[in-house]
């Protein structure tokens, strides 16, 4: 998912929810956040390098491929992008390490994704905006693994866009090109993907780079056969997910906010988008790379105020000022506590199920596990 | 490329001259030094390729291509490790052959990256000097000695070129 849907889409939830403007802004930008967190930008505001919650193109390049560099890029995707589906489920074939990375597929409705709404529970706004975005991408990002792995992410020649024409049903082949400058064009069909790489550990391998940008379009629906798949073709329908996804986010936002009991799996609230529905609906449906727009005209119609744009820039000076013992009390530092909370739990629960693939996780913050998370 | 493969590419680049200057100045024996090495590396990346078929690559949909390889390249290494006698122009010719393929390679390499917009140039002249390279051995094949000259020559150039390579600045597609 892009900006579009991480800022303006969660603003939009977050008023449906019941926040303020105020809040649902604050939310927005903790969702947002997450993909700019950078140990870069960590080092210019003097964070903690460990709160890092995405990895800068120069800094994946530059990336260890050991154990200690796989694990740590593990640790970042795992925990923030690719939030695996189930770390418990049966895979009757391979060896240890093939089930290890099997288990990392990202997928919605997970135990990892109540687990993360319950750890935002009663740790503000920022807490909230970060497990918003871990939940928003389980719909965006279903079928990859947050782990370098050819035999997990690897795509073939088999990729086909679906396009619908009135009852009917059109496969347009899609070949990718691999220039990272290259403008995409949907109305083109040029499309951006990584290079083939046949390193099971490349960091070409790692998430849906090789099914380029596809799984950051709304509109998009696409059939493929993923190298996990058995040679079963996965149809993907980008609309309806993320329909989904809005829908389940204004249900957790719910339960954040103490309207709702326990956060459930596979619950969403239908009925309190259902005068959107249809707007968002049409907004999803457009062919185009940023539905930006038309997500601020529908969030300034509820709210009834300006939407500003996402700045990295908004909190920094806070942080920066704000003398050591209150650094926490900041939005900076709250969005910092909140992803260092999520990277240990989701650690934790990989490294539980008996996998070095995320290492071992250090428990900073006692409040992590004691909400419930580990039993 | 990682900031490990950047230090491999490097080391193997320096290797490369090494070599190549160890041809130049140890005269038309040394080809049968060069045929070791690249016979072992063969063989160890058949062998890799095989081990991560099967505990792997064999659940993976197009899996088998893995397998292909490494099947390919343990054969070819071990029928000329298992070869009584060879004359050395056969020897010659098999490294020539390698020598011009991998500069095929480099250009195909490069009309690619033109066709996509991305770095093609370095890669192009790389594939065209290779083949030159290639091309003029054969046309001395009767000469062991300009053979080995031009061959380590060829080592050189791409060792200097791996380098380069390896510390130019990089491009990944971004995935958020």
């Amino acid at each position: 998912m892009n900006s579009d849907f991480h800022y303006c889409g969660t603003y939009c939830a977050a008023l449906i929810a019941g926040y303020s403007h105020e809040e649902a802004l604050r939310i927005s930008y903790a969702d947002q956040m997450t993909d700019h967190c950078t140990r870069a930008f960590l080092k210019k505001v003097g964070g903690p390098s460990k709160a890092a919650t995405t990895q800068l193109q120069s800094e994946m390049i530059d990336a260890r491929t050991d154990i200690v560099g796989l694990q740590d890029i593990t640790r970042i995707w795992a925990s923030f992008h690719f939030l695996p589906r189930d770390l418990n489920a049966e895979v009757n074939r391979g060896f240890r390490l093939y089930k290890q990375k099997y288990r990392l597929i990202c997928g919605p409705n997970g135990d990892l994704v109540r687990k993360t709404v319950k750890l935002a529970e009663g740790r503000g706004l920022e807490a909230a905006g970060l497990a918003m975005h871990v939940l928003s991408d389980t719909w965006a990002h279903t079928y990859f693994a947050g782990t370098p792995s050819l035999v997990i992410n690897n795509t073939d020649f088999n990729f086909y866009e679906l396009i619908r024409e009135g009852d009917s049903e059109r496969r347009v082949p899609i070949v990718f090109g691999h220039n990272p400058t290259a403008k995409e064009n949907p109305e083109t069909g040029s499309y951006t993907g990584s290079i083939y790489q046949g390193s099971e550990f490349s960091i070409m391998n790692l998430g849906h780079g090789r099914a380029g940008h596809l799984p950051d379009y709304s509109f998009i629906r696409y059939a493929y056969i993923p190298a996990w798949s058995d040679y079963k073709e996965i149809i993907k329908d980008n609309p309806h997910d993320y329909m989904m996804a809005f829908a389940q986010m204004v249900y957790a936002l719910q339960v954040l906010r103490g309207v709702k009991p326990e956060f459930q799996t596979d619950t969403y609230a239908w009925k309190e988008i259902a005068p959107y529905r249809k707007q968002i609906e049409n907004l999803f449906a457009v062919r185009r790379t940023d539905d930006s727009e038309d997500w601020i005209r529908l969030g300034e119609s509820i709210s009834g105020q300006k939407i500003p744009p996402f700045s990295l820039e908004q909190f920094n000076e806070e942080y920066i000022m704000a003398e050591k013992a209150e650094k926490d009390n900041t939005v900076l530092g709250r969005f910092f506590k909140a992803a260092i909370n999520q990277k240990t739990m989701v650690s934790s629960e990989i490294s539980a199920t008996g996998s070095w693939l995320a290492g071992m996780a250090k428990i900073i913050d006692g409040s992590a596990l004691s909400g419930g998370i580990r039993k | 490329m990682t900031k490990t493969q950047k230090i491999l590419n490097i080391l193997s680049g320096l290797f490369m001259i090494l070599l190549g200057g160890l041809i130049i100045t140890g005269g038309e024996k040394m080809y049968l030094v060069i045929l070791l090495i690249v016979l072992v590396l063969l063989f160890i990346n058949g062998v890799r390729q095989i081990i991560y078929y099967f505990t792997m690559a064999c659940n993976m949909v197009g899996g088998r291509k893995i397998l292909y390889n490494g099947m390919l390249s343990l054969i070819i290494s071990l029928s000329i490790f298992t070869m009584d006698e060879m004359p050395s122009q056969v020897f010659m010719i098999y490294l020539i052959g390698m020598l011009g393929f991998s500069g095929i390679v480099d250009v195909f390499n490069a009309v690619e990256a033109r066709r996509i917009k991305g770095r093609w140039k370095l890669k192009m002249i790389t594939g065209i000097v290779t083949i030159l390279f290639a091309a003029a051995c054969f046309l001395f094949l009767n000469k062991p000695s300009v053979v080995v000259f031009i061959y380590g020559g060829t080592m050189i150039y791409n060792g200097i070129m791996k380098i380069v390579s390896a510390v130019r600045p990089n491009e990944l597609i971004s995935i958020l």
